[in-house]
C-alpha cells in the first residue's frame, strides 16, 4: 500500500501541484484546505508525512503543528513563502522536521518527502536497541527518550540527531555526517543541523538535563553530558 | 512537467482575480500567497512582478497611492503573461 502524504494548504493550485508530483512518485495524497480540516484529515487517514503551509487562515500552520505534535511524531515539512520565518520554523518551538520555501520545484518537494520517508523506514527497520548515557535513555524500538526516567518529547529530527550522538558517545560527529545520517541525500543548507541541535539542547536543558550536542568548532558536535 | 504548463493560464487568471479583487488591507496576505503560486508554477516574470509588489507593500515609506500603482503595474504584467500563455 502506498505511503500517504497529507497536504495542508489553503491554495488549491499549490495542493494540486504537490499532489501531481507526489502521485507520480507513488504516494497517496490527502488534501486539506485549512488547519481544522487538516487535523480532521490526520485523524481519518493516519498519514505517513504531513506537508503544512504556514500561511493558513484562521488557524495558522504553527498552531496546527502544535496540535498535531500533541498527537503524533509523524514527520512534518513546513511550506513557507517567507524566508524570515525559516529560523523560527526550524530553530524554535514550531516542531517541524524540515521546511520548503515557496516558490518550490516539484522535484525538490519529492526529494524532501523521499528523504524523510526513508528516515522513517530506517528507524522502523532497526532492531530494538536501548542507548543510555548519563540520565538519558533512548529506545529506538519504542521511539522514546527518557530523562531521569521521565519521558522527554522530541520531534523525529531531534530524536534522530540524539541517536546519532548517542551511538558515538566518545567522539565528535561531523556536521556532514549528521546531515547525511538525519537528512539523507538532501543537500540543503547545513544550517539546519545547528538549529535543530540547538533546539534539542534547549529541550534537554529545560527538562533539567545536562548539556547535549556540544559544538566542537569547525568540526561538528559531540554528545557532551558535561552538566 | 506538462501539468505545470497546462495549468499556467489558470494559475495566472486566479492570480489576477485574487490581486484585483482584494482590499488594500488584504493585499499583503494575498500577494504573499500569490507569489508562492506563480513562482511554483514556473512563471518567473509574474513572480518578479508580485515580488516587486510585496517589496512596495513592505516599504514603510509607501503610501496607499504607491501601493495601488504597484498593484496596477503587477496586474498589467500578469495579464500580459496570461495573454502570452493563452496564445502559446
Amino acid at each position: 500500500m502506498s505511503e500517504t502524504v497529507l497536504v495542508i494548504d489553503d491554495q488549491a493550485d499549490v495542493r494540486q501541484l504537490i499532489g501531481v508530483a507526489l502521485k507520480e512518485a507513488g504516494y497517496r495524497i490527502v488534501e486539506a484546505d485549512s488547519g481544522p480540516t487538516g487535523i480532521d484529515a490526520y485523524h481519518a487517514n493516519a498519514p505517513d508525512l504531513i506537508l503544512l503551509d504556514i500561511g493558513l487562515g484562521s488557524m495558522d500552520g504553527l498552531e496546527v503543528c502544535r496540535q498535531l505534535r500533541a498527537l503524533t511524531t509523524t514527520p512534518i515539512i513546513f511550506l513557507t513563502s517567507r524566508t524570515d520565518e525559516v529560523d523560527e520554523l526550524v530553530g524554535f518551538a514550531a516542531g517541524g522536521d524540515d521546511y520548503i520555501t515557496k516558490p518550490f520545484s516539484p522535484k525538490v518537494v519529492v526529494a524532501r518527502v523521499n528523504s524523510l520517508m526513508r528516515r522513517n523506514q530506517r528507524g522502523d527497520e532497526n532492531s530494538k536497541t536501548v542507548y543510555t548515557a548519563g540520565p538519558i535513555t533512548l529506545d529506538t524500538d519504542a521511539h522514546e527518550v527518557q530523562l531521569d526516567g521521565e519521558p522527554l518529547e522530541l520531534t523525529r529530527t531531534e530524536f534522530d540527531l540524539l541517536l546519532a550522538l548517542m551511538e558515538n558517545p566518545s567522539r565528535v560527529v561531523t556536521r556532514e555526517a549528521l546531515l547525511q545520517r538525519v537528512w539523507g541525500d538532501w543537500y540543503g543548507d547545513s544550517h539546519v543541523v545547528e538549529v535543530h541541535i540547538s533546539r534539542l539542547r534547549n529541550k534537554v536543558k529545560k527538562a533539567g538535563g545536562p548539556s547535549v550536542g556540544v559544538a566542537v568548532r569547525g568540526v561538528g558536535y559531540k554528545l557532551g553530558l558535561d552538566g | 512537467m506538462a501539468f505545470i504548463r497546462e495549468r499556467q493560464p489558470e494559475v495566472l487568471a486566479e492570480a489576477v482575480r485574487q490581486l484585483s479583487g482584494c482590499s488594500l488591507q488584504q493585499l499583503p496576505e494575498v500577494a504573499h500567497a500569490v507569489s508562492g503560486n506563480v513562482g511554483s508554477y514556473q512563471l518567473p516574470e509574474a513572480h518578479a512582478a508580485v515580488m516587486e509588489l510585496r517589496r512596495v507593500l513592505g516599504d514603510p515609506a509607501s503610501t496607499a497611492a504607491d501601493v495601488e500603482a504597484a498593484r496596477s503595474l503587477t496586474l498589467s504584467v500578469l495579464r500580459a503573461s496570461e495573454s502570452g500563455s493563452t496564445h502559446e
